[in-house]
């Protein structure tokens, strides 16, 4: 079989499990309906199943290639990482224009020329050596944020892991924004470069999260809920380009902390 | 032969399983007045750091370090009442209470076992700034790492009362600490039913499981 057939089949499969099962029924009660509504996540159970998939997939076969990947040297690690950085800065290049952010646009295009070239296809990160440091990762689906479309419900994809539709339809678009996709005259030399790509990109994304994601998921007492959490807000974080970090206290901490039937009012009211 | 574009999709997804990818990095304000609601942090992370990320500390030493830590330097009954979300009000007195002691003996058992991973880190906070209101900091800070790679950005919520500070969030590249915890104990209420009960119980099967932990090996540190 031809592999661009099993992956359209693949691709079909998963729609229709997600859009055809069950979805979890909205409550009846006001807060509890609130909540529902911020949690947005009405295929939960199918989601659930999926995620289960995927940990033992990752169990299995990411977390073991990302462990033999992480005893590779360091010199050698940064040198991959750095050629699938600049292998996707075209995309990165079109999505911070969308977006109308010119200084990263400018970040991004210098150090693609830099790396692509003195760099020997981003094996080595000149451009950071020379002071021009600043990598970031743009895809559409943040350009779609920055637009004001909502990101929609949470899905988990199999394989791939947590999405939103938003997300999803990014990565369609940045398929046609990506110009190597069209250097490739066959659509299963095609379809190899995205696998070997998106392969790399994944166990080199996996490897830098060994200790965090084994501890996260020891503390945890429903890791898909906290997966779930953690998902959303790096990708909100990203979309602001990590410019929450600068900003002021919100009032939404205290707001929700219940004043009037808490039992330890003097540590909170001044 | 005709492949859609989904096709497309996904592959070009990173073939990651369960989170985004930590790697992005906001650029930091450097802000010459850190004021005394930073320079208590600076305090507290250094002070952090290094009774935490001592080489070979045993498990145990590690958490109650940590505890100490915790106690003095948060806001804990604010934390706790946070991560309950809407269920808050629902609990009885007693359930409060049981869910506070477990929940700050759980806090100890998770977070100082983060600090494994860690040794040789410098900390530095960047920036402060006070809400409107004037009660409420956030303080910017990072930690450089000893390998050299990208600094992991902290930034930290924190409240002023009678003179003292307490804080009551920490967020980590954009993830705030609190909202996780508040997330995932919701979805535990809920699967149970919407009774705080089903929390506690989880709360005390894992704070058990963990509490064996403490007769194990020493501090990681690589």
């Amino acid at each position: 079989m031809k592999v661009s057939h099993f992956i359209g089949n693949l691709a079909r499969i998963t729609l229709v499990t997600l859009f055809v099962t069950a979805c979890a029924t909205p409550p009846e009660d006001p807060e509890a309906l609130a909540e529902y509504e911020e949690i947005n996540d009405p295929l939960e159970p199918t989601n659930r199943k999926i995620f289960a998939l995927n940990q033992g997939l990752d169990r299995f076969l990411f977390k073991p290639l990302a462990q033999g990947y992480a005893l590779l040297p360091d010199p050698v690690r940064d040198s991959i990482g750095g050629m699938v950085e600049n292998v996707s800065a075209p995309v990165n290049l079109a999505n911070d224009l969308l977006q109308g952010e010119f200084s990263r646009a400018g970040v991004t295009l210098k150090r693609f020329a830099i790396n692509s070239t003195v760099g020997i296809g981003g094996m080595f990160d000149v451009a950071s050596r020379m002071g021009m440091e600043g990598h970031h990762s743009e895809d559409f689906g943040q350009t779609l944020a920055v637009w004001g479309s909502p990101a929609g419900p949470y899905v988990v994809i199999p394989v791939f892991g947590p999405s939103s539709p938003r997300a999803i339809t990014g990565k369609v678009a940045d398929s046609f924004l990506d110009p190597w996709s069209y250097i490739f005259a066959d659509e299963d030399a095609k379809i190899e470069y995205w696998l070997i790509r998106g392969g790399i990109e994944g166990i080199d994304e996996r490897a830098r999260v060994l200790n965090v994601l084994d501890d996260i998921e020891e503390g945890s007492l429903d890791f898909y809920a906290t997966v779930r959490s953690l998902y959303r807000q790096r990708r909100e974080s990203e979309i602001e380009n990590g410019e929450q970090e600068e900003g002021m206290p919100g009032p939404s901490f205290m707001s929700q902390v219940d004043y009037s039937t808490s039992t330890d009012k003097a540590s909170l009211v001044h | 032969m005709n492949v859609s574009p989904l096709s497309r999709w996904l592959l070009l997804c990173a073939v990651f399983v369960a989170v985004g990818p930590i790697s992005s990095i906001s650029s930091v304000r450097a802000d010459g007045s850190i004021g005394p609601a930073g320079a208590f942090i600076q305090d507290f992370g250094d002070r952090a750091i290094n009774a935490l990320t001592e080489e070979g500390l045993p498990t145990k030493e590690l958490r109650s370090r940590f505890g100490k830590l915790y106690e003095e330097g948060f806001d804990s009954p604010a934390i706790g009442r946070f991560v309950l979300g809407r269920y808050w009000k629902k609990a009885s007195k007693e359930e409060r209470k049981k869910f506070q002691d477990l929940f700050n003996t759980f806090v100890v058992q998770t977070y100082a076992a983060k600090f494994r991973h860690y040794g040789g880190e410098t900390f530095m906070v960047t920036g402060s700034r006070q809400s409107a209101g004037g009660s409420t900091f956030v303080i910017s800070s990072k930690v450089e790492q000893p390998g050299g790679g990208p600094p992991i950005v902290l930034s930290w919520r924190v409240s002023e009362s009678d003179d003292a500070y307490k804080i009551y969030d920490i967020t980590v590249e954009g993830v705030s600490m609190v909202v996780t915890q508040r997330s995932e104990f919701t979805s535990v209420i809920r699967s149970g039913g919407g009774k705080v009960e089903a929390l506690i119980d989880a709360l005390r099967d894992k704070t058990t499981k963990l509490a064996s932990k403490e007769s194990e090996g020493g501090n990681v540190n690589n």
